[in-house]
């Protein structure tokens, strides 16, 4: 190479707000909007004491109301109860699946995670019907057969029970979620920090003591903080469960609240608010101690790494543990929710000629079913795409040291977490109608889409936001100096370097939005009705082996996209 | 061109049928309304999600006057809440609202959604009084103009399984109390609006507040919110008496060969009737007025309303329509007093009052 | 004089309240290696990424070629990626989703050069830092010296006003350390290079570099030859920090064109040249530095400038010479002798300190 001409810096100069702080302002402007005006409105609204449509008279009683209600207090202690006493193993299970699958040599490991992502998609409704069908104390399979067993002459199992709805939750939400997003975590954690735990003597156990979980204590902490608040929120299986046992949970108060005639969303806003206080003191703690970015980056600019742990023996006892989980866990109701679909009657093996094809005749012999299919896969293709697009941004300057508004970012990202779902529609719903784009968004599939991409914000930023932070700069920096603009770096470096866990969220959000219910349900139209309504209209209507063949369906078409999208993210990310 | 003949077919039907001299007009103004109603192009209804809508009224509807349907279909509730916010913005999307009686009465009315009806109605067959069982379209409303009630039937009791309650031993409302029944009942939960709570309204103003104490409280009834749950409890026998199961729900289990059997009357407590499944209103500034017009009266007509009585099971208000697949303790029986659960009043305030005694003895606020 | 290549005036910047970069002036002139040394977290690769554009300065004005790239009291700042400038980071950086060929052509595909000139420049600089033959190999299958020749090569493909070389050999081990060192000075020869050079390792900063800047709590301790700052460390840390350093404190009894300074038991006349600008006023405490290879253990009768009565406290036997760690007034350090004296542990001697090396300075 010859000395050539010294380059020197292009005279154009560019000012203080460059195109980064601008999409900083930008992404807060757009975040204000989406999420925080929706929430201005329902709090605004749950001051708001007049009927439905009557003119507007403001007071406090919704929320005394809602906290002097004597069920209130009961209900937020069980809720918190059944949330905590679930996710304590399941997070301890999780984690260690998750390192199990990424960091060792077990065989099978990818065959456990894609089937930790169709669990997660399996719609949580039917599941518990199965459960029930598995441990009903009168006509339960397992207690019918348990009772062949000597000594055993009471019910084994109840699921109408405090540990029933653990149990079935363990099932229906457990591990799955949470191994999806920590296993790619695990994955690019740069290897040499455990191999140089274990070159300075740890044991495989110390390391991950050690040196692992605390590597990824941010992302396991988030995982957390997202299932905890999930557990408070979850519903479907409280309700079937838990009436009958007389347990009463916070959601199903929620739910009480919205479905009474007239509605109360200022009682049921002012009980969601609580959500929002315990994630106020939650991202609290997480900023108090977790909030040094640079303390928990760990540079891969050395490459992915390869190397995994070796379990020696302990591999097939290893996937052996895993597989049983699955089985017990998820195989098994799934049978059940197979074969129902068949059933004339969800359940009933003892009535004349009980299988049948008609549920899925009628099924696809539903005119609706076919429009509300295409509804379906734009609105989760362009959820996917566009909740990969923009959160990939909003993630990038959460961990930007430059960003100046970061904890409104963040805060702001995590509303749609904490509101529950059909406030946070009720709130977008109003957001849509106040602006004059209300054409295009209202009752259309986008404006769904659009919905959707809002709720998904606090899961996909988390997934970003850790894959951004073990990355580490230098990648991004070196492109910079290098004279790449950062739209270009964006495109060419960050991008592609976060592909698997594009590909991963991208898929997961797909997925949601194919069985999200709470979100669509007051913006579609008749046009825009998408599958997952169509199964709550069935569920509503009691047909529910016609909406257990539907929720089957739908985890199919999850099913396939996933082995695509794993196949397209892998080649992005280039490697084989 | 088959199409139209069905047309000729039926508007020659209905000139032959009744007073013919008022048909002249009223034809003329029904094909005006069903050409202004073709060039809209489509009505929008909205109600509770509904196989018979779906199956058989909107294809046949569709069929007869080439106008498609739009159906909206949700809770009662949240189509509410979805029209006030959209009306709050300046959307109007609705034409038609087949409701609920809370719903219709407190929100739709109350809140002034909806148009007069009644001097849209138009077609012969549905003005007719003497079609009607009262002598003329039973109007609900204190004006008698809004919302119309096509559906009057005699409302369950309760269900119980052959197999294990024998009817004789349910003979007066007072045998629920028996101590072999306790855990044994099934029934909507009482504590949230709902059929459970109307239920428990309507024993606390028919029976007393004692009853309601015993029966909720001291027979410990098994409590749920999924419709589906209390069936399926009540075939396997489970929760042989179920006070909450629906006729539509149970009809296959009884077509399956489970002993079920309806009770719709028990010593000490008055028979009831009902405008189950919904009550009829048109929205103001409606979309598409005339294709609303066309379908309200449609579905008022013989052959509307006809189609959903069979569908969902239910005894009509008019008198040309055939009976003979409903049971015979769903027909109210002339002559007898029946405590109505869908008169104006009782929806308005009764209801609410009773269903607040009983909460304050179930210990809800 | 000509044009400086890097300019910084007054340069500063604050994380919360640690001043990283604290009013920081200096520039670098083409073709020389300048390089800042200092320990970690003493603001050396703030000032670097400063440079680069990588970090904005709160106060100041950082010039490239004679350009302001950074005046924020003019509200002026030009991104990275508008400075032109090559950079080496401490992990290279390599992208790992991208061949050798890819990571080194990135700069150039920046450029929107041709395919052709692209192609012919990278393999040259894949020869010039001795990889050719490498470029379809993914970064991943890389060495970590392999890897480092990769991120020079990108930093010098495009031919950058200023190369910034981050701790580039840290990460290698010591024998291609030394080889790498050697390497990069013939580059640096070969294409006229400019380059600012960070690490904390002083071996390697004096071996490379044309100038060194000691940075120490976000100030320039000094900036010099590498002769300049281990001579004439102009403070104690720069002495330390680059080799022993023995600190005596006494007080100026006469000032004038010799001193005469008391130093703890004795009174002393002390030559020391140099620094005519600093005067010292009689009674003034001061503190004296000076090199342990300065001091001379004096024989017998021997008679030298500068004489201190020092105690011997132990001796150490190395082979080729002596170790003696010596007392003098409280204070007790090493220094060297050649083996023909023996001194045991007890005995009385007298140091003598060259004058032209001994430094005075205010306590």
């Amino acid at each position: 190479m010859k000395p050539t001409a010294v380059a020197v810096p292009s005279s154009k100069f560019t000012f203080r707000l460059r195109p980064i702080r601008l999409a900083e302002f930008l992404a807060l402007a757009l975040l204000i909007v989406a999420m925080g005006l929706p929430l201005f409105f329902l709090l605004v609204g749950s001051f708001n004491l007049a009927p439905p449509g009557k003119a507007a008279v403001y007071g406090v009683n919704n929320w005394v109301n809602a906290f002097t209600d004597p069920g209130t207090l009961g209900a937020l202690w069980m809720s918190f109860l059944l949330s905590v006493v679930r996710l304590i193993p399941a997070m301890i299970l999780s984690v260690l699946v998750a390192w199990l699958i990424a960091r060792t040599d077990m065989p099978g490991g990818r065959t456990v995670e894609s089937f930790c992502w169709i669990a997660y998609f399996v719609p949580d409704f039917p599941l518990t019907l199965a459960w029930i069908l598995l441990l009903d104390p009168s006509f339960g399979f397992l207690n019918t057969a348990a009772k062949g067993l000597p000594f055993i002459d009471v019910p084994l199992f109840n699921p109408y029970s405090f540990w029933g709805i653990v149990w079935v939750h363990t099932s229906t939400s457990g591990i799955w979620f949470k191994v999806m997003l920590l296993v790619p975590v695990f994955r690019r954690l740069g290897a040499s920090l455990e191999e140089a735990a274990r070159v300075a003597g740890a044991n495989t156990a110390t390391m991950l003591r050690r040196i692992t979980l605390p590597v990824l204590a941010p992302m396991i902490l988030a995982v957390s903080v997202l299932s905890f608040i999930r557990g408070l929120q979850s519903f479907n299986t409280e309700l079937l469960l838990g009436t009958p046992a007389g347990i009463y949970v916070y959601s199903t108060r929620i739910y009480d609240y919205l479905q009474r005639e007239p509605r109360a969303y200022g009682e049921a806003t002012a009980l969601g608010s609580v959500f929002l206080l315990v994630l106020g003191i939650l991202l609290f703690f997480y900023w108090k101690y977790l909030s040094g970015d640079k303390k928990f980056t760990v540079v891969t600019g050395q490459g992915y790494s390869t190397l995994r742990v070796k379990l020696g023996k302990w591999r097939y006892a290893a996937l052996g543990g895993c597989l049983l989980y699955i089985a017990v866990m998820m195989i098994l109701p799934l049978l059940f929710l197979v074969i129902g679909s068949f059933m004339r009657r969800y359940g009933f093996f003892g009535i004349a000629a009980p299988f049948t094809l008609a549920h899925w005749q009628n099924l696809f012999s539903d005119p609706i079913f076919f429009v509300a299919l295409k509804n379906s896969l734009i609105i989760a293709s362009v959820t996917a795409l566009g909740g990969i697009l923009l959160y990939s941004v909003i993630a990038y300057l959460l961990v930007s040291r430059r960003t100046v508004t970061k904890p409104w970012l963040e805060s702001l990202c995590w509303i749609p977490h904490v509101l529950p779902g059909i406030l946070l529609s009720l709130g977008v719903l109003w957001l849509f109608l106040s602006t004059p784009l209300r054409t295009l968004l209202y009752g259309t599939v986008w404006g769904i889409a659009l919905a959707l991409i809002l709720a998904d914000s606090p899961v996909t930023t988390q997934a970003f936001k850790a894959g951004l932070l073990q990355l580490g700069a230098d990648l991004e920096e070196a492109a910079r100096v290098s004279g790449a603009s950062w739209a270009y770096t964006y495109r060419r470096i960050l991008l592609p370097l976060l592909a698997p866990i594009a590909a991963a969220v991208g898929l997961m959000n797909f997925g949601s939005a194919l069985t999200s219910i709470s979100t669509p349900v007051l913006l579609y139209s008749h046009q825009s009705r998408p599958l997952a309504i169509l199964l709550l209209e069935y569920s509503f209507t009691g047909e529910l082996e016609r909406a257990a063949a539907l929720g089957l369906l739908i985890t199919v078409i999850i099913g396939a996209m996933m082995i695509a999208g794993r196949k397209l993210g892998l080649r992005l990310a280039g490697s084989s | 061109m088959k199409r139209i003949g069905s047309v000729l077919f039926l508007i020659l039907g209905l000139w032959y049928v009744p007073a013919v001299a008022q048909t002249q007009g009223s034809d003329k103004e029904w094909q005006e309304a069903l050409a202004a109603a073709k060039k809209e192009g489509k009505v929008v209804v909205a109600g509770s999600p509904d196989p018979v809508m779906r199956n058989a009224v909107i294809p046949k509807f569709t069929e007869r006057y080439g106008i498609p349907i739009e159906f909206i279909a949700g809770r009662s509730s949240q189509i509410v809440s979805r029209v006030q916010t959209e009306r709050s913005s300046g959307i109007y999307n609705v034409d038609v609202f087949l409701a609920g009686p809370d719903t219709t009465a407190n929100e739709l009315y109350g809140d002034k959604l909806i148009d007069p009806l009644k001097p849209l109605l138009i077609l012969p067959d549905v003005v007719d009084g003497s079609n009607w069982k009262d002598g003329k379209v039973w109007f609900l409303d204190p004006e008698e103009r809004f919302v119309v009630r096509p559906f009057s039937s005699v409302a369950s009791l309760l269900f119980i399984n052959t197999e294990h309650v024998k009817p004789e031993e349910l003979r007066s409302i007072k045998d629920l109390l028996n101590p072999k029944w306790r855990g044994k009942i099934s029934t909507e939960d009482p504590t949230t609006t709902g059929a459970g709570a109307n239920m428990a309204a309507r024993l606390y103003n028919q029976v007393g507040e004692e009853f309601v104490k015993n029966l909720y409280i001291d027979q410990k009834p098994v409590r749920t919110r999924d419709r589906r749950q209390m069936s399926d409890w009540l075939a396997r026998g489970t929760q042989p008496i179920c006070l909450n199961c629906r006729e539509d729900d149970v009809r296959p289990l009884i077509k399956d060969g489970f002993r079920i059997l309806e009770i719709f009357e028990l010593d000490g407590v008055p028979g009831t009737i009902n405008g189950s499944p919904w009550l009829l209103s048109v929205a103001n500034r409606a979309p598409h007025p005339k294709a609303a017009q066309v379908f309200a009266n449609w579905i008022l007509s013989k052959e509307g309303l006809g189609i959903y009585a069979r569908g969902y099971g239910s005894a009509t208000a008019r008198i040309d329509i055939d009976e003979s697949y409903l049971k015979s303790g769903n027909i109210p029986k002339r002559g007898v007093k029946y405590f109505d659960d869908t008169a104006w009043q009782w929806i308005v305030t009764g209801r609410r009052e009773y269903r607040e005694k009983a909460w304050k003895v179930l210990k809800v606020k | 004089m000509s044009q400086a290549v890097l300019e910084f005036r007054e340069v500063s910047k604050r994380f919360n309240s640690l001043n990283a970069v604290d009013r920081v002036s200096f520039s670098i002139q083409a073709g020389e290696i300048f390089t800042l040394l200092g320990p970690s977290g003493c603001g050396k690769t703030t000032t670097l990424r400063l440079i680069a554009g990588l970090e904005e300065p709160d106060d100041g004005e950082i010039l490239i070629n004679g350009k302001p790239v950074a005046a924020p009291r003019r509200g002026l700042v030009l991104a990275p990626d508008k400075r032109q400038l090559g950079m080496v980071f401490q992990s290279y950086a390599i992208w790992p989703h991208l061949t050798v060929f890819e990571n080194i052509a990135f700069p150039l595909r920046v450029r929107r050069e041709t395919d052709g000139v692209i192609r012919r420049r990278v393999h040259e600089a894949l020869d010039s830092v001795g990889l050719a033959g490498f470029s379809e190999r993914g970064a991943t299958q890389l060495s970590g010296g392999q890897q480092q020749r990769v991120a020079l090569a990108r930093a010098l493909v495009y031919a950058p006003a200023l190369l910034l070389l981050d701790e580039p050999l840290s990460n290698l081990d010591a024998k291609l350390r030394e080889q790498m060192r050697l390497e990069i000075r013939a580059l640096q020869k070969k294409l006229s290079l400019t380059i600012l050079y960070v690490t904390h390792d002083q071996a390697e900063a004096m071996t490379l570099s044309d100038r060194i800047a000691v940075v120490n709590g976000g100030r320039f301790e000094q900036v010099g030859t590498p002769a300049e700052v281990y001579e004439k460390p102009a403070t104690f840390f720069v002495g330390e920090f680059l080799g022993r350093m023995v600190s005596l404190d006494g007080t100026i009894i006469k000032s004038g064109a010799d001193l005469w300074i008391h130093v703890a038991v004795a009174d002393v006349r002390l030559v020391v040249r140099g620094d005519p600008a600093k005067t010292f006023q009689a009674g003034e405490r001061v503190r004296l530095i000076c090199r342990p290879e300065d001091i001379e253990i004096l024989s017998a009768g021997e008679i030298q400038q500068n004489q201190l009565p020092a105690q011997i406290e132990q001796v150490a036997y190395l082979g080729d010479r002596f170790e003696y760690q010596v007392r003098v007034a409280g204070v007790s350090f090493i220094v060297a002798a050649a083996k023909k004296h023996r001194y045991d542990a007890g005995t009385a001697v007298r140091l003598s300190i060259d004058p032209g090396r001994l430094n005075i300075r205010s306590a």
